[in-house]
């Protein structure tokens, strides 16, 4: 219908768009109207990096008398420490609120505003933002206050705490809108709570935040080589330049330790969530783990072409104009797929909110929309409207100066090969049919969705589990913080530790008995609360310090878990199968925490175990221990007072990408040889009893063939 | 979020301001046509862009009761196309929209008996109207005016209403000056609202979006409801429930035909234009459009508040509050006093509410918004404010007060004066950045204060207003008698059951 050009002269951005009408066969008026060619030349940042390393990306333009910065500091959320989830952001507020070494925070914000002047800190997941605004007049005092902020922030404790609390009611409030609590828990299923990517800040991780931290924070990120500024506005590059040399000077450039981001190790996978919440309508994100992009990229243009077609294309897209031009099924559809994100794969997620009468009628449609991008090419009439748009609108990057200098200085920062501005019009047109296909199938997985819905199914139309295993999420306010949070842990606290953990070998039986035993055996039966109490018959063998198997005998058959120390399977009348990376990793905490191995391994290996305070426990005195298990989840033992032996664990567990707060407790110990052992244990979680077993028999130091935990075929 | 077209605005704008008054001043140029219609342009050839925008002062409060919720359905409507748009033979298909039409008053008249409507006819209805649909459907290209401008390159393509006007916005290439007016006009003489009854339902989504879903949108609404007891500054926009399920074709363009004339409209086109070549072609397009008599304003006058009101909503979410205060609305000079006080109390971390109220942790926010819901009437000052836990709505609503309070009394010092007045010069200077914010300014002043030089005449009374005003108009309207207070309650956990399967929609 339409064809455009565009051309690159001499180095620099030629922006030169045509359309030509031509007759089809339903003509419409507007086929006939000429459109007078478009040439133009955007202005170029000019790059220059300062003596101390600072990279600048300036343009002039007098047209109005201001004054703009907005740079990038190569930081992000992402490096928040697992225990200070929420660090970064309040870090970017406080260094602005906290006002400067010389400057208190009343006075630095009287003297920007009574300028009309502004300077920001923000802090997104893979970068940080810093930002200056004046009037032209004010460029002197503006850089002037803006270097300070940079160099010398305070971090006032009382803006610290105030900022602290304002997260907390954040976090208080995160439940109320439908679309963050689905959010929040999408990006939890998909990347883990374990990754910064699907972790949330809790009350503990912001309690925890110190002044300290902040500084550390600083001082680990906020060097000038590690800063790239855009400026734009009524200036004169040569004079500024010098002025930035003054008001930076003494800043000396510095190593910097950027840490590594761990890779998300989780498989895409199927699974659907369900989170009540009285509304009439239902709001769900479909999706799954996406892309990471890498510098040299040669798939993103079709993916562009592809994704408007699916969903970010606005109204025309496909899920608009079905879901909701068609259907009338949303007011609000689309999909979206993170493709600048270059430490890790972001996500691709289509969303809606339907009426709940209508939730898996909407649900199908989106999921056989997505499946549609790969079974089938798209039409050249689809293909070569959304590259006209793409092309046509791509003059609207180039709108104002600020907007040019910025982007400039983002591609380059996100790893953006050099020329990808200027031959960006020719990449989106060679995409083709079979390109856009081709996309489709490689990115899009709608066989490994993971569907999160927040509404009420009482009025559904059908039940979600026609997607799969429905997994109901409980939504809580979160606890208030405790009264008194557990300390830092002092030399005192691991001292302590390990005074209590001598006491408890003694009760369980002594150093002499308990460091020969190599296997146990026991039976029982385990009653499942949450299966109308059935109760089944269940035999342990662990064979130490890392091999384990369960038999069971269920109404279905026999059923055995076997765990080789490395892998597990699990046998049962349908066959034998392997299970999946996450129930390993569960599988190697659980063998140990098991008290006997548990007991063997503190008392012979130096690992960090701290007394974290004591507390009542069912009427019992108990002091609590604090370490961490193989996962990296920590593992509380909780002691008592008077008899010294173990009455209870509380972890997180992880299960089908849900973390769960579990307990193990334990009661009737019984001497077994000279062991003490726990013959009634209750496993809670999240609050409720989910199994109890009572042991019948239990041998120690039984012979057990290795064959019996051997997991391959 | 790009494109929701059909996003209700509830705000009204930031008042600019112009520094460099005599700057704007000469660059504006207008033009009036014959048919009355309002054409004001800037020249501006920064890139190679346009923002043409379109306002129609039309609103919610120029709905009849009967038809409320039909100035924003019809705004989505205008998307659907012409008789040469969206269509693939219009002579085809308007006999079935026709039989649409027909089914669907009478599927909407035999729902509207409530208990007593007959649950087969209903059912032999919807089946009909599916069926029509579906034979209408062989003869629409759905989407197809809208795909035109996204092929075309266009950006903020949108539209929104408010409680005072309708406004259709759309950024393009500047070779596609002919090709907006070819298309805008068509809509104005040519337009088929098709795809009716799917539309709604995309319209009840919304509101379930935006009202049931948000303790925000849900506080709002009755805050509203609550303090506007005659005018219809209290309806929502987009109508209740009910209203929304009674819309149809025929309401939604005998609004059209009242409210959409040229001489009640003001168009603004910012950008890369030759202003002798604009002023031409909007004639070709636009100016066989006739002018007709204006519609009536709206008479009923909000009787005056004798005493304060308080409501509560219930809602699964965490407290919020709002409080408003009835005041005239522009040129009264104390409307003026308003936006002052409203920098006074809330602009920026030197504000008084910043100051006193979020950063001694009593609230994480507290605003102030001069001219809710709209500025054709006179309207409210409002205070909203989420309070910080453990401090209530309660603690909140007292460290207000005492803010308002000090307004009585305390003169406001030449400084905090001196420190505003610079951020207003600021902020007009900010504001000709971009041709967007520019033609926003210019059709909302025009449209609504009747005269775009409004802009300018704005920053000059800023400059007039003494501490004494201050005092005197927060005396006059900060009375208990005159403010409307409303809450998020959390619903009891015994009132759920109660209400259980008592209200669904």
């Amino acid at each position: 219908m339409s064809t455009k050009s565009i051309r690159i002269i001499s180095g620099s951005l030629i922006l030169c768009l045509i359309i030509f009408g031509s007759s089809s066969i339903n003509a419409k008026p507007h086929d006939e109207l000429i459109y007078e060619p478009i040439q133009f030349k955007p202005p170029v940042p000019q790059k220059h990096t300062l003596s101390n390393g600072m990279e600048l990306y300036l343009i002039e333009d007098n047209e109005l008398p201001v004054f703009d910065i907005s740079g990038l500091v190569k930081t992000g959320t992402i490096y928040d420490p697992a225990d200070k989830i929420g660090l970064a952001s309040i870090f970017a507020s406080v260094m602005r609120t906290g006002g400067t070494v010389s400057r208190e925070p009343d006075a630095l914000n009287e003297e920007l505003e009574s300028m009309a002047a502004s300077v920001e800190i923000g802090m997104s997941p893979e970068y940080g933002s810093v930002s200056l605004s004046t009037l032209a007049e004010d460029i002197d005092k503006g850089l002037e206050i803006f270097a300070d902020v940079l160099r010398n922030p305070a971090f006032r404790e009382e803006k610290l705490d105030l900022r602290k609390q304002q997260a907390i009611e954040g976090i208080r409030r995160r439940n109320d809108n439908p679309i963050q609590l689905a959010w929040r828990n999408f990006s939890e299923i998909l990347f883990g709570k374990d990754h910064p990517f699907g972790w949330y800040s809790e009350i503990e991780t912001v309690e925890s935040i110190s002044v300290e931290d902040l500084k550390k924070f600083h001082s680990m990120y906020f060097h000038p080589n590690n800063i790239m500024l855009s400026i734009t506005g009524d200036f004169e590059t040569e004079s500024l330049i010098t002025k930035l040399e003054n008001a930076f000077e003494g800043w000396e450039k510095s190593e910097i330790d950027i840490p590594d981001i761990k890779n998300v190790e989780r498989e895409r996978s199927s699974s659907v969530h369900y989170i009540h919440k009285e509304l009439p309508q239902t709001t769900m994100l479909i999706g799954h783990i996406g892309i990471k992009r890498k510098p040299d990229f040669p798939d993103l243009f079709a993916l562009r072409v592809m994704n408007d077609i699916l969903g970010e294309g606005g109204f025309t897209s496909r899920l608009m104009s079905q879901v909701r031009e068609k259907h009338g099924l949303a007011y609000m559809v689309g999909s979206m797929m993170q493709t600048s994100l270059y430490t890790n794969p972001g996500e691709f997620f289509a969303y809606s909110q339907t009426r709940a009468e209508k939730t898996s009628e909407a649900i199908t449609l989106i999921i056989d929309i997505i499946q549609g991008m790969r079974d089938s090419p798209v039409s050249e009439e689809e293909l070569n409207r959304t590259k006209d748009s793409l092309i046509n609108s791509f003059v609207f990057s180039f709108e104002s100066s600020s907007q040019i200098a910025f982007q400039q200085m983002m591609l380059d920062y996100r790893g953006f090969a050099p020329g990808f501005l200027e031959t960006f019009t020719d990449n989106i047109a060679k995409v083709t049919a079979v390109d856009v296909q081709m996309v489709a199938q490689k990115y899009l997985h709608p066989d490994a969705l993971t569907i999160v819905t927040v509404g009420n199914k009482e009025n559904f139309d059908r039940p979600l589990d026609e997607f799969g295993d429905v997994n109901d999420i409980e939504i809580r306010l979160p606890e208030p913080p405790p009264i008194e949070p557990i300390p830092e842990a002092s030399e005192a606290d691991f001292i302590k530790a390990k005074e209590i953990l001598a006491a408890v070998v003694n009760a369980h039986g002594g150093w002499e008995a308990i460091k020969d035993v190599t296997s146990v055996v026991s039976q029982g039966k385990a009653k499942f609360a949450q299966m109308g109490g059935i109760e089944m018959d269940i035999k342990v063998s662990s064979l130490y310090p890392d091999k384990l198997r369960q038999d069971m005998v269920t109404p279905q058959g026999n059923m055995s878990i076997l765990f080789n120390g490395e892998s597990a399977i699990m046998d049962s009348p349908m066959g034998s199968q392997p299970l999946p990376p996450e129930m390993v990793v569960s599988l190697k905490d659980v063998t140990f925490r098991d008290v006997i191995p548990l007991l063997q391994n503190l008392s012979n290996n130096d690992i960090p175990i701290q007394y974290s305070g004591s507390e009542e426990l069912d009427e019992n005195v108990v002091s609590v221990l604090l370490l961490t298990q193989p996962s990296g989840e920590s593992l509380k033992i909780y002691v008592s007072n008077e008899t010294n032996l173990i009455l209870k664990y509380a972890f997180s567990e992880t299960e089908l990408g849900t973390s769960m707060d579990k307990e193990t407790i334990f009661s009737d110990y019984r001497d077994v040889g000279g062991i003490q052992i726990a013959y009634n244990v209750i496993q809670n979680v999240n609050g409720e009893v989910y199994t109890e077993s009572r042991l019948n028999s239990v041998e120690i130091n039984v012979e057990l063939n290795e064959s019996l935990f051997e997991t391959s075929q | 979020m790009k494109y929701i077209h059909g996003f209700l605005m509830l705000l009204l704008m930031i008042l600019p301001v112009i520094a460099s008054a005599q700057d704007l001043e000469d660059r504006v140029v207008e033009h009036l046509y014959p048919n009355g219609l309002k054409l004001l342009m800037i020249e501006r050839h920064t890139s190679p862009t346009i923002a043409p925008y379109i306002l129609f002062k039309a609103g919610s409060v120029d709905e009849s009761d009967d038809a409320r919720g039909i100035a924003h359905m019809l705004e989505h409507m205008l998307f659907k196309g012409t008789n040469t748009i969206g269509t693939k033979d219009y002579d085809q298909e308007k006999v079935i929209l026709a039989e649409i039409d027909r089914i669907g008053d009478a599927l909407d008249n035999e729902r509207a008996k409530g208990s007593r409507a007959d649950e087969n006819k209903i059912k032999e209805f919807e089946e009909a109207l599916t069926k029509q649909q579906e034979m209408a459907d062989e003869w629409t290209i759905a989407g197809e005016y809208t795909e035109i401008y996204t092929q075309h390159g266009s950006t903020g393509f949108n539209a929104g209403t408010s409680v005072d006007y309708t406004i259709y916005t759309v950024e393009l290439p500047s070779n596609k000056l002919e090709l907006w007016a070819m298309l805008e006009s068509d809509r104005l003489k040519n337009n088929v609202l098709r795809q009716f009854y799917v539309e709604r339902e995309a319209v009840k989504e919304e509101r379930r979006m935006s009202v049931d879903s948000r303790p925000g949108g849900k506080l709002y609404e009755q805050f509203m409801a609550s303090a506007f007891t005659a005018h219809p500054y209290g309806m929502p926009i987009i109508g209740w429930p009910s209203d929304i399920a009674m819309l149809n074709r025929k309401k939604a363009e005998e609004f059209f035909k009242i409210h959409y004339a040229p001489n009640n409209s003001v168009m603004v086109i910012v950008g890369d234009i030759n202003i002798e070549k604009t002023i031409e072609l909007i004639d070709k397009y636009f100016g066989d459009i006739p002018s007709q008599p204006l519609p009536k304003e709206v008479t009923v006058d909000e009787p005056m508040q004798e005493g304060e009101r308080r409501i509560e909503v219930e809602y699964d979410a965490e407290p919020q509050m709002m409080i408003g205060f009835h005041k005239p609305t522009i040129p009264n000079f104390d409307d003026y006093v308003f936006d002052m006080i409203s920098a006074i109390l809330s602009d920026g971390r030197t504000s008084r509410f910043y100051k006193n109220i979020v950063e001694e942790g009593i609230a994480v926010s507290a605003n102030t918004i001069n001219g809710y819901p709209g500025a054709r009437y006179d309207n409210l000052f409002v205070v909203s404010a989420t309070p910080r836990s453990p401090n209530t709505t309660a603690d909140v609503e007292k460290a207000i007060y005492a803010e308002l309070e000090r307004l009585k009394t305390e003169p406001v010092e030449e400084k905090e004066f001196k420190r505003i007045l610079k951020q207003i010069d600021a902020s007009f200077i900010r504001g000709l950045s971009s041709n967007a914010g520019m033609a926003n300014q210019l059709t909302f002043y025009e449209g609504i204060a009747g005269d775009w030089r409004y802009i300018l005449n704005w920053r000059k009374k800023m400059y007039e207003i003494t501490p004494e005003d201050i005092m005197k108009t927060a005396n006059t309207y900060f009375k208990k008698s005159n403010r409307t207070v409303a809450t998020i309650v959390k619903k009891e956990q015994s009132e759920i059951t109660e209400t259980e399967g008592e209200e669904s929609e």
